[in-house]
Order: C-alpha cells, then structure tokens, then sequence
C-alpha cells in the first residue's frame, strides 16, 4: 500500500514538476509545495475539513481556495492543489511532496541525508559526515538534523533509501541478535 | 374227491388273483398287458363259478329220491352233507331230517336252461363288460405301478437323506474338532493384530509424547535465552547509558565517518550497519 502511495505520488510529483522544469520555476514551485504540505500535515483541523466525508466537495474547495493564496502564490501549485483535492489525493501531499524534492535535488545533482544522534552534534562533526556522505554517494548531501537519546551513543544516517546505523542501539540489537541464534 | 377240489380250488383261486395284483409290484418286469391280466382273470372266475356248481351238478347225476324236491332244496341239501358229521350240531340234525325224506331228484332241464342261462349272461359280461373290465384293470395297475415307483423313488430319496445325514453325524465330531480350530486360530490372529496394534499405538505415543517435551524443552530453552538476552541488553543498556561518554560519542562518530568513508560495505563488527530503509 506504501509503495502503490509512493508510486502515485512520485506520478503527481513528476507532473508537477515537468511543469515547473518547463517554466523555470521548479525550485520556486517546491518550496511552495514543502510550504504547503507541512502547514495541511501540521493543522488537525485543516485535515479534518478537508478529509472529511460529511463536507461537501464544494464546501471543501471553497476552503482550500480560501488558504491557497496566502500559503502558495503560484498559480500551478494551487490548481495543482485543488486538483490533488477533487480527486481525492490530498492526503499523498506530503508524499508528493518528499517526492517532488527528490525529483529537484536530483536535478540539482544532491541529496538530502537525516542525522540522528543521541546528542546534538557539533557543527565541525555534522560537516565531518556530509563529507563522508558525499565521499560515499558522490552527490552534494544536504544535511537535516535530528536528536533521539533512545541511541545512546553514536549516529544514524538516512540517506534516500540507504540507512547507515552506527548507533550503541544498533549494536546492542546485533548482540541481542548473535545471543539468541 | 371233489370237495376236496374245490375247498384246495377257492384257497388257490384267490390267492392267484392276489398274485396276479402283486406280480407287477414285487418284479416289475414280467411280460403281458392288462388287458391278458384282465382276461385271465374273467376265465378265473368262470372256472371258480364252474367249480362251485360241478359238485351240484355231480351231486344231481345221482339216482333220484323218492319223494321229488326243488332243486333249491337239493342244492341246499347238497351244500349241508359237505360239512362232515359232528362238526356242526345243527347240519347233523338236518342231516338225519334228509336221510329220513331220501336223496332229492335233479330237473335237468331246468339245470340246463339255468347253465344255458348262465353261460348267455357270462358271454355278454365278456363281449360287454370285458372292455371296462380290461379299461379299469389297467387304470388300477398302472395307478399301482405309479404309486410303486414313486414309493421307491421317496423310498430312494428318505435312503440318500439318510445315509446323507448318517455321514454328516458321523463327521459332526470333525467339523466342531475344524470349528474349534478355526476358532482358536481365528482368537489368535485377532490377539495377535491387537497386540501389534497396541505396539504401534504405544510407540506412537511414546514418539509424539518424546517430540511433545523436545519441543517444550525448545521452546522453555529459547524463552530462556530470550529472558536472558533481554535482561543481559537491559543491564548492558543502563550501564552505556551511564559510562557512555563525549569522549565515547567522539570515537563512536569516528568510527561511523571511517566505516561511511569505507567504499566496500562495512564489516560485521565495526559498529556501522548499513540497509534499506
């Protein structure tokens, strides 16, 4: 079911995106897109109204065409938008989203990578993995930062689909591993 | 000398009719029809009607008496001296009652019409009578000859059963003595199938019952490790989370950046796991 939602989200994402490479405007347009999908994930009420099947589809654009001008100026990203609503995806937004932005790093030649660590990392440290990230996909990595102290000790790295794990959790799970078998 | 014929004459006359029934039964085999049977017979009877009435007529060739009787008187006269004195008390009164009156006369013409009389009635019993006669003889004789073999065919048949049933009790001893054994071999096969039966079922139980605690043991053994991994993980967790470190989180970074850096995927071992999301 992910990968049937993925899939269609990575369809919508390269439609959008084919319109954004033709006007020049697909890094504007994807920001708008980021904009937009992290304001409808962030507000419960917005994905009530506009998930909820007692509200007419009228009621519900006319909602949507209310928000749209203040979130996403651009033209396409709002009809785009009402679209995803008509036909019933606006709940993929935030996979079309991520999408898209794969789409445009890839364009741009880089990718995004995720650093978890049980403790924030230092600036110096932080650039020390980019490096070694980019040495390892030979892309431009583009570092977003999070912190989870159920690791203990030492990073995960989520770069697309490859995760490097060199967490003291990772370690403790291959022991438990190794003492069970 | 002819009463005498005729007492040795009647005995043989009916005992030869009754032989004449009985030849057919006791041989089954002697020649000649029914109708010669019939014959023989009809020219018996007028021999014992030819008989009876010579000693009357013998009797009448004798002189006449003086004083002249009936005929029936001097037949019944005649019949009554046969019987010899003493042997009836009544025919000797008679007796002495005729010797007193003289010997009684015989009308031969009237004994000649009768036996003319006779001799018609018997030609007519013959030319008329003899048919049915031959007709109902045969009827009887081959009613007889029907009902003998069919007596000695049931006789034939009660003699087969007999002996059928003669064997059979002489060889009951035998078939109880077969029966027995068929029984017994029969108990012994059925012990035997049902101790094989009970074997097996034993040793079926005994292998599902031994694979039963082989399991349970497996599985109270790997419930064990689990349990004892788990506490061993907790215990090792709240001691890394105590001793971990800057110092630690320093060497662990450096580890991740030399195992990312690697370009073959990194060893088992050294801290740094790599897969799919």
């Amino acid at each position: 079911m992910a990968a049937l939602g993925g899939s269609v989200a990575r369809r919508y994402a390269k439609a959008l995106f084919g319109l954004g490479l033709a006007e020049g405007t697909y890094d504007k347009l994807g920001q708008e897109l980021d904009v937009l999908a992290r304001t409808y994930e962030g507000s419960a009420d917005l994905r009530l109204a506009l998930e909820n099947p007692v509200i007419k589809p009228s009621e519900k654009l006319s909602i949507l065409r209310a928000l749209l001008p203040r979130i996403a100026p651009s033209l396409p990203v709002q009809r785009f938008a009402l679209l995803l609503l008509e036909r019933g995806r606006i709940t993929q937004l935030r996979a079309i989203a991520r999408a898209y932005r794969e789409l445009a790093d890839s364009r741009a030649g880089q990718v995004r990578a995720t650093i978890t660590a049980a403790a924030p990392l230092s600036p110096g440290d932080l650039d020390r993995v980019r490096r070694a990230l980019e040495k390892r996909t030979g892309k431009k990595v583009i570092i977003e930062t999070a912190v989870d102290a159920n690791l203990i000790g030492g990073i995960v790295a989520r770069v697309g689909d490859l995760v490097l794990d060199g967490s003291v959790r990772a370690q403790l799970e291959e022991m438990r591993r190794r003492l069970l078998n | 000398m002819r009463r005498f014929s005729l007492a040795f004459t009647g005995p043989r006359l009916m005992n030869g009719l009754a032989m004449d029934n009985r030849e057919p039964q006791g041989r089954g085999q002697r020649s000649g029809g029914t109708a010669a049977g019939a014959v023989r017979a009809v020219m018996l009877i007028l021999v014992a009607i030819a008989l009876t009435v010579s000693p009357a007529i013998s009797f009448a060739a004798e002189p006449a008496p003086p004083v002249e009787v009936g005929a029936g008187d001097n037949a019944a006269h005649a019949v009554a001296a046969e019987h010899q004195p003493g042997e009836h008390p009544v025919a000797g009164e008679h007796e002495g009652a005729e010797h007193e009156a003289g010997p009684p006369s015989i009308n031969f013409k009237a004994l000649g019409l009768q036996l003319l009389n006779f001799a018609v009635l018997l030609v007519i019993l013959v030319k008329f009578g003899g048919g049915a006669i031959n007709k109902a003889l045969s009827a009887r004789h081959q009613q007889l000859k029907a009902d003998l073999a069919s007596a000695a065919e049931l006789r034939a048949l009660a003699e087969a059963k007999l002996s059928k049933q003669e064997a059979r009790l002489a060889s009951l001893e035998h078939e109880i003595g077969e029966m027995r054994r068929g029984i017994k071999s029969e108990a012994e096969a059925e012990k035997a199938r049902l101790i094989s039966a009970a074997e097996e079922r034993a040793v079926r139980i005994k292998s599902e019952t031994a694979f039963l605690v082989e399991q349970q043991v497996r599985e109270a053994a790997g419930r064990l490790r689990r349990e004892a991994a788990d506490t061993a993980l907790k215990v090792a967790e709240e001691i890394l989370r105590r001793s971990v470190g800057a110092g630690d989180q320093q060497r662990l970074l450096d580890t991740f950046v030399s195992d990312v850096e690697m370009p073959a995927a990194p060893a088992a071992g050294t801290g740094t796991a790599g897969r799919a999301a």
